[in-house]
């Protein structure tokens, strides 16, 4: 039972559901009663800029809530009024204070009218009715966001039964503010829940072998367009501008060895194969220069015989002829000098066959090679 | 002094007045109005226009805001068995919206007690229908039609219940192998692996021996072609010398015999023969003889 009464409202920062008596219309906060996190860009937080600006513009200390007079001018027109003439003055001041909003340029602001939606503005200066009737919500709408996916459990099964280890960006925008604030609870929350959902979906669907090698590409553009869909469903006003994938392996350790193994292999296959085409590089062309060494040596050897042949049919038609013009004395002379030539150099016996009539000669064969130097 | 003081009184009774005469619905919120614990209305419900903003109401009636939005409810992982008795470890995501209020109030009250309910609803859910299929088609083939099922049968389930919510969709995050599967995963992973390597190394020894053997049997081919050409090479020369020599001597047959032979004696009959002639020879009749033969 918080009842909050204070009109110039704290947040109410209440447990779900706030049993108040009446929810205070002067509440400034932006009601996500069930968890207590801070929303940046909320009225609070620039109602004390505003204030923070206007104390430093007029060099004046002390803080909004109004702790009294100003320390210097204890007597000043102020007093007059009283301690409440002075807390409706500061009132009056911040709600004054709180008509301007700034919205930078990658921002949007939906302005809420007592809780209800009445519009959204764009960048720059705005107005808006006092704090307590009108607040803004602003969140930035043309900046790409990014939601990294993985880490420490990014193991995924893979269709084909394998485990693969995947990282992933999710890049996205807010397309409709009005959507992202009032459609989905913290959509950042359900951006991460369908990131991860699709990408398993599609991974469980895919191939190792190609998720990690050739299919990335299409694998992101499928977990984009998966995503899209879901979202689109519970209108969440995000777009889904793409998806990255950081990282898609063979899981750490022993896989990714096994893994490195094979190319490992494959590059020794090649470096096998290479070294046996040198090898075929050399064998080959050495056979050729052997056959070219072979026929050489075939046509030398008809050259030489044919060459010798032609020589000696030659000389022997010069000796014919000369022997034509006088065979017997030619003949003779031929046979003497060869005989000549022929017993010159070796060892001679002569029998005389009417000699040896009646007698047997006795010839020790095995004493003749002596004086002959035998070979 | 005194009419300041009055003036502040009014102020703040009109203050308090409006303070407990008014609520505020914000665009994302449902607001349920009870008066004395029973529900009277719902502002801003679920399944109609957006009426948000600043609302009347009794001093005595009480405000219970619920969420208006889409809502997650993130499962503790469930452990379950499919169809083929594999085991499967699937961690998923509820999106439900409170679509009435009144019931939702009477049923869970708070945000807590519909996560606490659906988590037990969503267990059984998962069980039954994915216990009916076997683990590739949950991993791989039906994964997106199983999940419409399990939308529908768990959000058949919780109207039933009347818990006023409405499961827009559930999301199978992770649908995974238990951690003493995973290992063998890996075991059956590495393994294929060195399958490939070595069926990859042995394919290159395969290939490297073809190779060498192929430019082998080449060589040796290359070989003999050149040594049969060779040889006809060298049989062509021999013919050519041999048709030189007939055509030189068989102009005289006779004594081309002689000259041969003579060439011959030269050659043949070399150092170291020892010869026992007869004067009676051709050689030596004029050696007892100067008449010569007779």
């Amino acid at each position: 039972m918080s009842d909050n009464k204070s009109p110039w409202g704290g947040k109410d920062g209440g447990k779900k559901p706030s049993r108040s008596s009446g929810q205070n219309p002067w509440g400034q906060g932006q009601g996500t009663p069930d968890r207590n996190r801070p929303r940046p860009g909320e009225t609070s937080a620039d109602l004390e800029n505003v204030i923070q600006g206007f104390k430093t513009r007029f060099g004046q200390g002390g803080n909004g809530g109004g702790r009294g007079g100003r320390p210097g001018r204890p007597q000043g027109p102020l007093s007059k009024f009283g301690p409440f003439g002075i807390f409706i003055a500061v009132g009056a001041g911040i709600m004054l204070l709180s008509t301007v909003y700034q919205v930078d340029q990658q921002e949007e602001a939906v302005v809420l009218r007592f809780g209800e939606y009445v519009r959204t503005t764009g960048p720059g200066l705005n107005f808006k009715l006092p704090s307590p009737f009108e607040t803004t919500i602003i969140r930035p709408t043309r900046v790409v966001q990014k939601t990294t996916v993985g880490g420490r459990d990014s193991l995924m099964l893979t269709g084909d039964e394998n485990i693969v280890d995947i990282n992933f960006t999710v890049l996205w925008r807010i397309n409709d503010l009005k959507d992202y604030v009032f459609e989905v609870d913290e959509p950042d929350v359900a951006l991460r829940g369908v990131a991860e959902s699709a990408m398993r979906e599609v991974v469980g669907r895919s191939e190792l072998e190609d998720v990690i090698t050739t299919a990335r590409l299409e694998t992101t553009i499928a977990v984009r367009d998966l995503m899209q869909l879901t979202l689109d469903e519970y209108k969440a006003g995000i777009d889904v501008v793409e998806v990255q994938l950081q990282k898609a392996d063979a899981p750490e350790g022993r896989v990714v060895d096994a893994f490195r193994e094979v190319v490992d292999a494959t590059q020794e296959k090649e470096t096998l194969i290479n070294q046996a085409t040198a090898v075929q590089n050399t064998l080959v062309p050495a056979a050729r220069g052997d056959a070219a060494k072979i026929l050489q040596d075939a046509e030398a050897y008809k050259g030489r015989v044919v060459a010798e042949a032609r020589g000696e049919a030659e000389r022997f038609n010069l000796i014919l002829e000369e022997y034509t013009a006088a065979p017997r004395v030619t003949r003779q002379r031929m046979y003497l000098e060869t005989i000549e030539e022929v017993y010159a150099p070796a060892e001679k016996i002569i029998l005389d066959s009417s000699a040896g009539s009646g007698v047997v000669p006795y010839l020790p064969l095995d004493r003749l090679g002596r004086n002959a130097g035998a070979n | 002094m005194k009419f300041t003081t009055i003036f502040g009184v009014i102020v703040a009774l009109i203050v308090i007045g409006f303070l407990t005469m008014t609520h505020t619905v914000k665009e994302f919120e449902q607001a349920l109005v009870l008066q004395f614990g029973e529900a009277k209305r719902v502002e801003n419900p679920w399944g109609q226009d957006a009426d948000a903003g600043l609302k009347f109401k009794s001093p005595v009636e009480n405000i219970i805001t619920l969420d208006r939005r889409n809502l997650e409810v993130d499962l503790q992982p469930v452990e379950l068995v499919a169809s083929d008795q594999e085991r499967l470890v699937v961690d998923a995501f509820v999106r439900y919206r409170i679509v009435d209020a009144i019931r939702f109030y009477e049923a869970l009250q708070t945000e807590r007690g519909a996560q606490l309910q659906l988590q037990s609803i969503m267990d059984s859910t998962l069980r039954d229908v994915l216990g009916r299929v076997d683990r590739p088609n949950i991993i791989a083939g039906r994964r997106a039609e199983l999940m419409a099922e399990i939308q529908q049968v768990s959000n058949n389930v919780v109207k039933d219940k009347s818990f006023g919510i409405e499961i827009i969709d559930v999301r199978i995050k992770r649908a995974d192998l238990p951690p003493a599967n995973t290992e063998q995963v890996f075991n059956r992973m590495v393994t294929e692996r060195k399958q490939i390597a070595e069926l990859l190394r042995s394919e290159g020894r395969e290939r490297a021996l073809e190779i060498t053997s192929t430019a082998e049997k080449d060589a040796t081919i290359i070989r003999a072609e050149a040594q049969q050409k060779a040889e006809i090479i060298r049989g062509e020369g021999d013919k050519e010398r041999n048709n030189v020599y007939a055509a030189a001597y068989n102009k005289n047959p006779e004594f081309f015999a002689f000259y041969r032979s003579m060439e011959a004696y030269k050659k043949g009959l070399g150092t170291g023969t020892t010869y026992v002639l007869s004067p009676d020879s051709d050689f030596l009749s004029y050696l007892d003889d100067q008449g010569g033969p007779r």
